[in-house]
């Protein structure tokens, strides 16, 4: 939820709301990448250099940066519902394969800022395309600046980043091999995943999880594609097959992004999807056959 | 009562559907009551939502996992459809054609041959505008059947 427009404003507000390890706290850090990073309403502007002068009045209508959302009423089992859902169906009538995700794509530019998109899909494993984007995002994070310093870098410090999932909820209705979730990212155009749930394990109710930092030296417009995709093949006749992703209350998606030299938490910037109710985010393929009905 | 029959109703009692849905009217409209038939056609009779559509999958889900005759639901905005029973079936020709808009709701968008308009709504929401029914079909020897409320029939 975005900070208020007017009126009262507290340091504390502005902590929480960019997910600063400074929120609750007694310490004042208006240097922190978190609160300068923070995604500003029309018309306002977070100065992002150090120790530059800021305003409160500055973070109304601000924004922690987060993904999700699907806006492509062209193709039926898409979620049309708005910007702020990440909620995504896909339902094979014929029994075969059904999947339903999300492909999250980093962009470096060349103006040292990072533009971060995503795209509702049913694509599976493949890459898939990138047209009809469904939304994008610019995240103001400079690959190249060293806080400690308040210092450009050399262009080969780059970033790291990882899946960081807490309060994930899935449900398999078959529970066979060919019910499964996965988290991952891509090698070129091959799929690699570095966490995944599938049916025979049975159901995860409370599931959490942090991949390994992967190192990321940014080529100005080359993506880093990462996907969330579960998917459901029901092969029996009678059958049905269906894999469910939610989160539970409080629960979150993150992809979280980091300096490669710097670890600690102050300078790390989160793509976020939190919970907001049980059919948000949810993905959910189905896979069964009724059509003789 | 045919045995299938029984075993189906008392399926449908254990989800407790009436007061489940309790802001719907429900009605078995299908042949299943009188023959064996590979589905069991059900209507909910009231406002289509997203919230509903998401519930009346899961029931379709959880029916089909516990019987191999699947589940067909329909949410219907009104009774309308049923005025047209006994006309559809003194129809004589290949089509019976409707001289009213008739609005439902399906969980899916299968393909039919008869005369139809989709539309996607939300997930397992599709609002079919339907303009007639084929009746060279199935249909041709067969009639439309009455709809009986499901609470009478549990």
């Amino acid at each position: 939820m975005a900070l208020q427009t007017s009126g009262a404003i507290s340091l504390n507000d502005i902590y929480v709301e960019g997910n600063s390890p400074y929120a609750g706290g007694q310490t004042s850090q208006m240097n922190d990448h978190s609160i300068r990073y923070l995604v500003e309403a029309t018309g306002r502007d977070i100065s992002k250099a150090s120790n530059s002068q800021i305003s409160f009045s500055d973070f109304y209508g601000a924004t922690k940066f987060e993904f999700g959302g699907a806006d492509d009423s062209s193709a039926p089992g898409y979620d049309t519902a708005g910007t702020n859902d990440f909620t995504m169906t896909d339902d094979d009538e014929g029994g075969g394969q059904a999947y339903a995700g999300t492909k999250i794509a980093l962009q470096a530019l060349t103006n040292n800022t990072i533009n971060v998109f995503y795209k509702d899909n049913t694509d599976g494993p493949s890459i898939g395309t990138n047209g009809a984007i469904d939304d994008t995002l610019t995240m103001t994070i400079n690959p190249y600046y060293d806080p400690s310093t308040s210092s450009v870098r050399n262009a080969d410090h780059g970033l790291q980043w990882r899946w960081a999932v807490s309060g994930l909820n899935v449900s398999f209705t078959a529970e066979h091999s060919n019910e499964a979730i996965y988290f991952g990212y891509y090698n070129v155009n091959s799929f690699v995943s570095q966490q995944s749930y599938v049916g025979t394990g049975g159901d995860q109710s409370n599931a959490s999880f942090t991949t390994a930092w992967r190192d990321w030296n940014p080529i100005p417009n080359v993506l880093l594609n990462l996907k969330v995709y579960c998917k459901a093949n029901e092969t029996s006749t009678s059958g049905v097959s269906q894999t469910v992703m939610r989160l539970n209350s409080g629960g979150y998606i993150r992809i979280e992004l980091r300096q490669t030299d710097d670890a600690t938490t102050a300078d790390r910037h989160y793509i976020r999807k939190n919970y907001i109710s049980s059919s948000n985010p949810r993905f959910q393929a189905s896979s069964f056959d009724d059509s003789g009905s | 009562m045919r045995k299938v029959l029984v075993d189906y109703l008392e399926l449908l009692k254990s989800k407790n559907l009436i007061e489940r849905y309790r802001n719907h009217t429900i009605y078995i409209w299908s042949n299943f009551i009188l023959n064996d038939s590979p589905d069991v056609d059900i209507q909910f009779v009231g406002e289509a939502t997203p919230e509903l559509a998401l519930d009346l999958w899961d029931l379709k889900i959880e029916c089909y996992k516990q019987s191999p005759i699947p589940l067909d639901i329909c949410i219907y905005p009104n009774t309308k459809i049923f005025e047209h029973i006994d006309r559809f079936n003194e129809c004589t020709e290949d089509s019976y054609v409707f001289d009213e808009e008739i609005i439902r709701y399906k969980l899916r968008n299968y393909s039919y041959r008869d005369e139809r308009e989709v539309e996607y709504i939300a997930p397992y929401l599709y609002k079919i505008k339907q303009l007639s029914v084929r009746k060279d079909g199935k249909y041709k020897t067969q009639n439309w059947p009455q709809p009986i409320l499901l609470k009478n029939l549990l």
